[in-house]
């Protein structure tokens, strides 16, 4: 088998198993299939390393004990034994262990077969008629090499838009895919969501974009351009999904504080939390003797509820409560979640929410 | 980076003289014989059992054995060469040739009231009848066979005699026999040569020696015929059942994506499996 198709089909294998479009591990995995064929110093290997090319060729024939799972045993040990004392080195021995085992697996479609069962002599092939198996440098292994590119182009597409799973969610476009993406990138990302769907209010179409602040039963807490949703297809929801899809945006952290106040100004006690760049939302329960009234959009979540003595925040956004209810007093307990960007671009986020 | 500047590649070590890698099996067949018995030692095409035979002919006759060797021809030209090598008469008082009948008679006799090894190669080949009458004269006494074949039947004799399989030699074997058939064809072969052409021989010796005479010839090397092939599709398919599993898993977990990979994963596989079975299998003329 030709070099090239040695380093796509590891290349590949490596930015699947891995789930990574880190051209840095993709190429370590890529030249680690290249390893296996260090068993002939007519190789790159073999004529990087000829003193082991040399030992090799001299006791064992061509795609032999270099072409088994004993060595893809070896050479995973010595490499996960490095990775246990320098630890940036973990995706890089992941990245060789599965480059070098697909680098010489692969040689099982090709005429001659690999000893992939070493010390046993057998050679392991597929399939059983060698008319179907690739000679090296024939026109069977250059169309094979024209799939492997196509191939190679969307594994390395759909790895650096997230990974496979992700791009599957973003086809099927499930609450599920959401709730899977939320709770591996969430931590350390804003998620996007992209909803279709309709207001229930007046059945008017939605389309468009929105950050996810929270997951609920059946649903999820959502927000754009300072109005802050509910979405499911519960019947209290202000938005019905049709179909939600996610994608992870720019580095964010989300700090939870909580703030007790005890009968003094709201707006006061809440505008420490004001600061640029940062989305804050105010959830809880305040009594106050005297309401005021708040109108409400019906197209929106009621983020400030007023009640017989108290006012009820949920995912109220803060300059709408320092703008509704900043000059009142109340007493109570608040939590402050607060959206933070991390990222060290200066510019404005690439979805504009 | 390649080292550019590395030292010329070593030639292999070449042996000086035609060895027997069989030694474990010339013994074997050897100390068969000393109990006073029969086997039969089959293989593959090209495994070496005429050298082993040709060896064990040579190695018996030195310690005073009266043996005979015969290689498949008709029965009675295999009978007359048996009864030569025997110092049997072939002829009438008359000077006519025995017949075939006489032959086994006279054969039968001679062995039952001596001593004798009798040697066949590629005994799968010889006639049926030819093989009945083997039969015959080691259930009556007093000979010994050596039966070399290649994946004998299981029937008349062959089921009847203990048998022993000439395994496939191994790359220690295989390397001096190459490197001494280069040597003998004038041609120089580096290591690297050598564990390349090893790959197509696959324990074989016979096609050990094809590979070199290819490369002195200098015609392309053609696929390996060799019998230490495992196919491992049945694997393939076993490791493409894993993602029905996961197909399963995302239903009773209730993950829709993993049940919708698990299913696209597993219908690809059963459609890849139909056709690698659809493939035709190989046939056993050359190409």
């Amino acid at each position: 088998m030709l070099g090239i198709s040695h380093l796509l089909i590891s290349g590949i294998a490596t930015s699947l198993f891995l789930e990574t479009s880190e051209s840095s591990v993709i190429l370590t995995g890529a030249i680690a299939g290249l390893l296996p064929d260090i068993d002939t110093s007519m190789s790159p290997a073999g004529r990087m390393f000829p003193w082991i090319a040399g030992i090799l060729e001299a006791k064992q024939s061509h795609r032999g004990i270099s072409h088994s799972l004993f060595a893809s045993v070896i050479v995973g040990s010595i490499c996960y034994l490095g990775a246990f004392f320098e630890h940036w080195f973990l995706p890089y021995a992941s990245a060789i262990t599965i480059g070098f085992t697909f680098g010489w697996f692969a040689d099982t479609f090709t005429q001659g077969g690999v000893q992939m069962f070493w010390p046993s002599q057998v050679y392991c092939i597929c399939p059983g008629n060698r008319k179907y198996r690739l000679k090296t440098g024939s026109n069977g292994e250059y169309i094979l090499l024209a799939i492997l590119i196509g191939i190679a182009l969307t594994v390395f597409g759909i790895e650096s838009k997230g990974g496979m799973f992700n791009e599957f969610n973003r086809l099927i476009a499930a609450p599920s895919g959401v709730v899977s993406l939320y709770n591996e990138q969430g931590n350390s990302h804003k998620i996007i969501t992209t909803i279709k769907g309709t207001y229930s209010s007046d059945r008017s179409k939605v389309d468009g974009k929105f950050l996810l602040l929270r997951q609920i039963k059946d649903g999820f807490i959502v927000y754009s351009h300072g109005s802050v949703y509910k979405a499911s297809n519960e019947p209290d929801a202000q938005i019905v999904i049709e179909s939600i899809t996610a994608d992870v945006g720019e580095l964010a952290v989300t700090t939870i504080d909580s703030l007790y106040l005890s009968d003094e100004p709201i707006g006061e006690a809440l505008s420490k939390y004001s600061r640029p760049g940062v989305l804050v939302f105010v959830s809880g329960r305040l009594k106050s003797d005297d309401q005021v009234i708040i109108p409400h959009d019906s197209h929106e979540l009621e983020t400030i509820k007023v009640s017989n003595d108290s006012y009820i925040l949920e995912f109220a956004p803060l300059e709408k409560v320092l703008n509704a209810i900043g000059e009142e007093f109340g007493a109570g307990e608040l939590e402050i979640r607060s959206v933070i960007s991390t990222s060290s671009k200066t510019e404005k986020s690439d979805i504009d929410i | 980076m390649i080292n550019q500047d590395a030292e010329p590649p070593v030639t292999a070590d070449v042996p000086d003289e035609f060895i027997i890698y069989r030694q474990d099996d010339l013994l074997y067949a050897k100390s068969a014989l000393l109990r006073r018995g029969s086997i039969c030692l089959w293989g593959d095409e090209g495994c070496g059992k005429t050298v082993l035979a040709e060896a064990l002919v040579d190695n018996l006759r030195g310690e005073g054995y009266l043996v005979a060797f015969s290689e498949p021809a008709s029965p009675k030209q295999m009978l007359m060469a048996i009864a030569e090598q025997f110092g049997l008469s072939t002829q009438t008082l008359e000077g006519k040739r025995l017949t075939m009948e006489a032959l086994k008679s006279s054969l039968s006799d001679f062995m039952f009231h001596n001593h004798t090894v009798l040697i066949i190669d590629d005994a799968h080949l010889c006639k049926l009848d030819f093989r009945h009458w083997l039969k015959k004269c080691r259930t009556r006494g007093g000979c010994h066979l050596v039966l070399f074949a290649t994946h004998p039947p299981l029937s008349d004799i062959f089921i009847t005699m203990p048998r022993s399989r000439l395994a496939p030699l191994p790359g220690r074997a295989i390397r001096p026999i190459m490197a001494y058939e280069a040597k003998l064809r004038g041609i120089q072969l580096t290591n690297g040569d050598l564990a390349r052409l090893q790959a197509s021989a696959g324990g074989n010796p016979a096609l050990a020696i094809r590979a070199i005479e290819e490369e002195y010839l200098g015609v392309e090397q053609q696929a390996a015929d060799h019998k230490q092939f495992v196919v491992i599709t049945p694997l393939l398919m076993m490791v493409g059942t894993l993602l029905v599993v996961l197909r399963f898993i995302g239903l009773g977990t209730s993950d829709r994506n993993l049940y919708i990979v698990g299913g696209i994963g597993s219908s690809v596989f059963i459609g890849m499996s139909r056709l690698v079975y659809a493939l035709p299998k190989e046939g056993r003329r050359i190409k």
